[in-house]
C-alpha cells in the first residue's frame, strides 16, 4: 500500500473513529436519558400508588379486592422499576465498552500516523542531502532505492532526473565547445576573405617608421605616411622610382655592399648605420630593415622599414665624444705620475722607507689607469660598440707585445715567465680584442703570483683550434668562489689584501670579450697552487 | 744603418711627457726629435722623413690625424706609432685605416715599456 493511501486511510479510519464515537455516545446519551424519563415516571408512578395506598388505609377501606388490586399495582410498577434499572445499568456497561474500544482504536491509529510521518521525514532528510550533492554539481550521486513505495518511486525519479541533467550539461558544454569553435573559424574568414588587405595597408599607413615596399628590382610600388614625412618625397612622386633615390655618399662602403649582397641574396638586412638623402638634400641617420618576401605569385617584392635616428645618432655621438675626452683629460696627467714615479723607482739612491712610499703611489696611478681602460671598454661593450674585425694574427707575436706591454709590472713583480709558442702559429682574429684579453690574463697573473713564482704563456693548436693559456703558480681562486669569476667586480677573497690593486674588471671583460671574437674560456685553479686560464679560439 | 743613425720623430704637446720619452728612447742610442704640434711635425717630416713617427693625436694647430692625411697625401712611406691618451674604438680604427703599426695609450704603460713596445717599427 503507497504512503498516500495509507495517510489517507489513517485520516479517514480517525475520522470515522471519532464520528462512531460521537454517534455511539448520542445514541446511547439518548436511550439513557429515555430509559431515565421511564424510571422517573415509573417511580412517579410508584410514589402516586403508594400515596394512594396510604390514603386508602388511612380511610378505612379494607375490601380485600381493593387491597389486591393496589398490591398488584404496587409489585407492577416496582418490578417496571427494577427493569429500568437493570436497563440503565447495562447501557451504562456497553458504554464504558464502546468507549475503551473506541480509545484503543485511536490510540492505535495515531501512533500507526505517527510512525509514518517520523519515516516520511527520515525519507524528506535523505532527499534534502542528495539536492544538495547535486547543487554542488556531483550528478555522479544516486538516491538509494530500497522502498517500493513513493519515496522508493522518487528516488529512483530523482536518480533518472540528475542523469538527465548530468547528460544535458555534457551536451551543453560539447554544444559551447561546438559553437566557439564555428565563431572562430567565422572570424577567420572573415579576416581572411573579407577586406584584409584594407586592414593591414591601414596598420602600414599609421606606422611612425618609415615603410617602403618595391618589386624586385626595386622600383617602389607603396610607401606610408611616415615615409614620405621621413625623406620630403610625395607618394605620388617615387611611384616607380628606385629605391636609390636615397641613397648619399655617406653610407660607409661595407654597409652598402652587405645590403646589397642581402637583397640580392633574399636575405633579412638589418643597419644602424645607413645614411640617406632627402628630397631637399639634406641627411639622415636611419635604422633600416629589410625583409625580402616571395608573393604567391611568380615575382617578389621587398619590404623596407627606416627609422629616423639622427638625433639618437648626434646624441650618441655627444656621450662618446664626453667620455672620450673625459677620459683624455684624466689619463695625460696620470700618465706624468707614473712614468715620473716609474723613472723614480728606477734611481738606485733612495732610503727604503721613501723607495716604497714611491712603489705604493706608483701602483696606485697604474690601478687608476688600469680602471680607466676598463671603464672605457665596458663602456663600449655595455653599449654594443665593440665588434670583432678579423685579420690574420700570428699568436707568436700578440703574445710578444702582450709580455712587452706588461714589462713594468714584470720587472716589480719578480717573477719568472716563460713564453712557449710556435712562430708560424696564427688565426683569423681581431688582433686588438685579443692583445686585451691576454693583457688581463697577464696582468691578473702578475698581480696574483708571489715573488718568485712563475708564469706560462703559451699559444698551441689543438685539433681545428688555436688554445693559448695563462698559467701560474699564484695564489689561486677559492673553490666556492670559482663560479662567480666572471661576474663584474668579482675579486678572489684571498688576495683582496692584497697590495695590488685589482678592479674585479679583468675577468669580466676576458668572458666578454671572448664571446665578440668567438672564443671561449676555460680554467683550472687550486689555491695556493695556481691558476691555469685557457681561451679557445677557432683557428 | 746602424741603431744610432736611426731617427725617431716624437709630436707630443705636453712638454714633460716629451721630454721622458726622449730620455728613455734616447738610452737605446736613437736619434730623438721632439715637435710641439702637428705643424711642426709636417715641417719636419718634409725636411727629412724619420725612420719612425712616434704621434699624439691631441695637439694644437693640427693634430695628428692632419699628419697622417699629409704623409698620405705625400705618399711618404714612414712607420707610425700612435701614442696617445685617446683610445676610442673610432680613433683606433681610424688610425688603422692610415695603416698605422700600433696604438699606444700613453697611461696604460710605463715608460720602460715604450722602447720595447715601439722597437721592431724602426725602419
Amino acid at each position: 500500500m503507497t504512503i498516500s493511501q495509507r495517510l489517507r486511510l489513517s485520516s479517514l479510519l480517525n475520522v470515522a473513529l471519532v464520528a462512531l464515537f460521537i454517534l455511539i455516545s448520542f445514541s446511547l446519551l439518548i436511550r439513557f436519558q429515555e430509559i431515565r424519563k421511564t424510571t422517573i415516571n415509573v417511580e412517579q408512578g410508584v410514589e402516586q400508588q403508594m400515596r394512594d395506598l396510604v390514603q386508602t388505609l388511612h380511610e378505612g377501606t379494607e375490601k380485600p379486592s381493593e387491597m389486591a388490586e393496589i398490591h398488584e399495582r404496587i409489585s407492577t410498577m416496582l418490578q417496571g422499576s427494577l427493569l429500568a434499572r437493570d436497563q440503565e445499568m447495562s447501557i451504562e456497561r456497553q458504554f464504558t465498552i464502546i468507549v475503551s474500544i473506541l480509545v484503543f482504536l485511536i490510540t492505535v491509529v495515531a501512533s500507526g500516523t505517527y510512525s509514518m510521518s517520523a519515516s516520511i521525514s527520515e525519507a524528506l532528510n535523505r532527499l534534502e542531502e542528495s539536492t544538495k550533492f547535486i547543487v554542488e554539481g556531483n550528478y555522479d550521486h544516486v538516491l538509494p532505492v530500497h522502498q517500493a513505495d513513493e519515496f522508493g518511486r522518487f528516488s529512483h525519479a530523482f536518480n533518472q532526473m540528475t542523469e538527465r541533467v548530468k547528460e544535458a550539461k555534457h551536451l551543453l558544454e560539447q554544444r559551447v565547445r561546438e559553437r566557439t569553435a564555428e565563431l572562430e573559424e567565422a572570424y577567420r574568414q572573415v579576416w581572411e576573405k573579407s577586406d584584409s588587405a584594407k586592414k593591414f595597408q591601414k596598420a602600414v599607413e599609421a606606422s611612425t617608421e618609415g615603410i617602403v615596399i618595391c618589386d624586385e628590382d626595386r622600383n617602389i610600388l607603396y610607401v606610408n605616411r611616415a615615409w614620405e614625412q621621413q625623406t620630403g618625397y610625395r607618394a605620388s612622386e617615387v611611384f616607380g622610382k628606385r629605391t636609390s633615390l636615397l641613397k648619399s655618399q655617406k653610407t660607409k662602403s661595407d654597409v652598402m655592399e652587405a645590403l646589397e649582397r642581402a637583397i640580392n641574396e633574399r636575405r633579412e638586412f638589418h643597419s644602424r648605420d645607413i645614411v640617406n638623402r632627402r628630397k631637399d638634400g639634406s641627411e639622415y641617420n636611419a635604422e633600416l630593415t629589410i625583409y625580402p618576401a616571395r608573393s604567391e605569385e611568380e615575382k617578389g617584392f621587398i619590404v623596407g622599414i627606416q627609422k629616423d635616428i639622427t638625433s639618437w645618432k648626434i646624441a650618441d655621438r655627444m656621450k662618446s665624444d664626453f667620455v672620450s675626452l673625459a677620459s683624455h683629460q684624466l689619463r695625460t696627467p696620470l700618465t706624468e705620475i707614473r712614468w715620473w714615479l716609474a723613472s723614480l723607482i728606477q734611481k738606485s739612491s733612495m732610503d727604503p722607507k721613501t723607495r716604497t712610499t714611491i712603489e705604493n703611489a706608483h701602483r696606485a696611478a697604474v690601478g687608476m689607469a688600469e680602471t680607466i681602460r676598463a671603464m672605457l671598454m665596458i663602456t663600449n661593450l655595455e653599449a654594443g660598440e665593440v665588434h670583432s674585425d678579423a685579420t690574420k694574427v700570428s699568436v707568436n707575436d700578440v703574445l710578444t707585445d702582450t709580455v712587452l706591454m706588461l714589462s713594468g709590472i714584470r720587472e716589480r713583480r719578480g717573477v719568472h715567465l716563460t713564453v712557449e709558442c710556435p712562430s708560424d702559429l696564427s688565426l683569423e682574429t681581431d688582433e686588438r680584442l685579443l692583445k686585451e684579453i691576454l693583457s688581463c690574463l697577464l696582468s691578473n697573473a702578475y698581480k696574483y703570483t708571489p715573488q718568485n713564482g712563475s708564469i706560462v704563456l703559451s699559444g698551441k693548436r689543438a685539433g681545428g683550434n688555436v688554445t693559448i693559456t695563462v698559467a701560474d703558480t699564484g695564489y689561486g681562486i677559492p673553490v666556492s668562489e670559482q663560479s662567480r669569476i666572471a661576474e663584474k667586480f668579482f675579486r678572489g677573497s684571498n688576495v683582496q689584501s692584497l697590495k695590488e690593486a685589482g678592479t674585479g674588471l679583468g675577468l669580466y671583460l676576458v668572458y666578454a670579450l671572448s664571446r665578440i671574437i668567438g672564443g671561449s674560456v676555460s680554467f683550472v685553479s687550486t689555491e695556493n697552487a695556481g691558476t691555469s686560464f685557457t681561451l679557445t679560439l677557432p683557428a | 744603418m746602424s741603431i744610432q743613425k736611426k731617427v725617431i720623430l716624437i709630436a707630443e704637446d705636453d712638454e714633460a711627457l716629451g721630454d721622458m720619452m726622449r730620455q728613455v728612447l734616447a738610452r737605446h742610442g736613437v736619434d730623438v726629435t721632439i715637435v710641439r704640434n702637428g705643424k711642426e711635425a709636417i715641417a719636419a717630416i718634409d725636411r727629412k722623413q724619420p725612420n719612425l713617427l712616434l704621434l699624439d693625436i691631441l695637439m694644437p694647430e693640427v693634430d695628428g690625424y692632419g699628419v697622417l692625411r699629409h704623409i698620405r697625401e705625400k705618399k711618404y712611406v714612414i712607420p707610425t706609432v700612435i701614442v696617445s691618451n685617446l683610445s676610442s674604438a673610432n680613433d683606433q680604427e681610424t688610425c688603422r685605416e692610415f695603416g698605422c703599426k700600433a696604438f699606444i695609450v700613453k697611461s696604460d704603460i710605463d715608460d720602460s715599456a715604450l722602447w720595447p713596445a715601439i722597437e721592431k717599427y724602426i725602419r
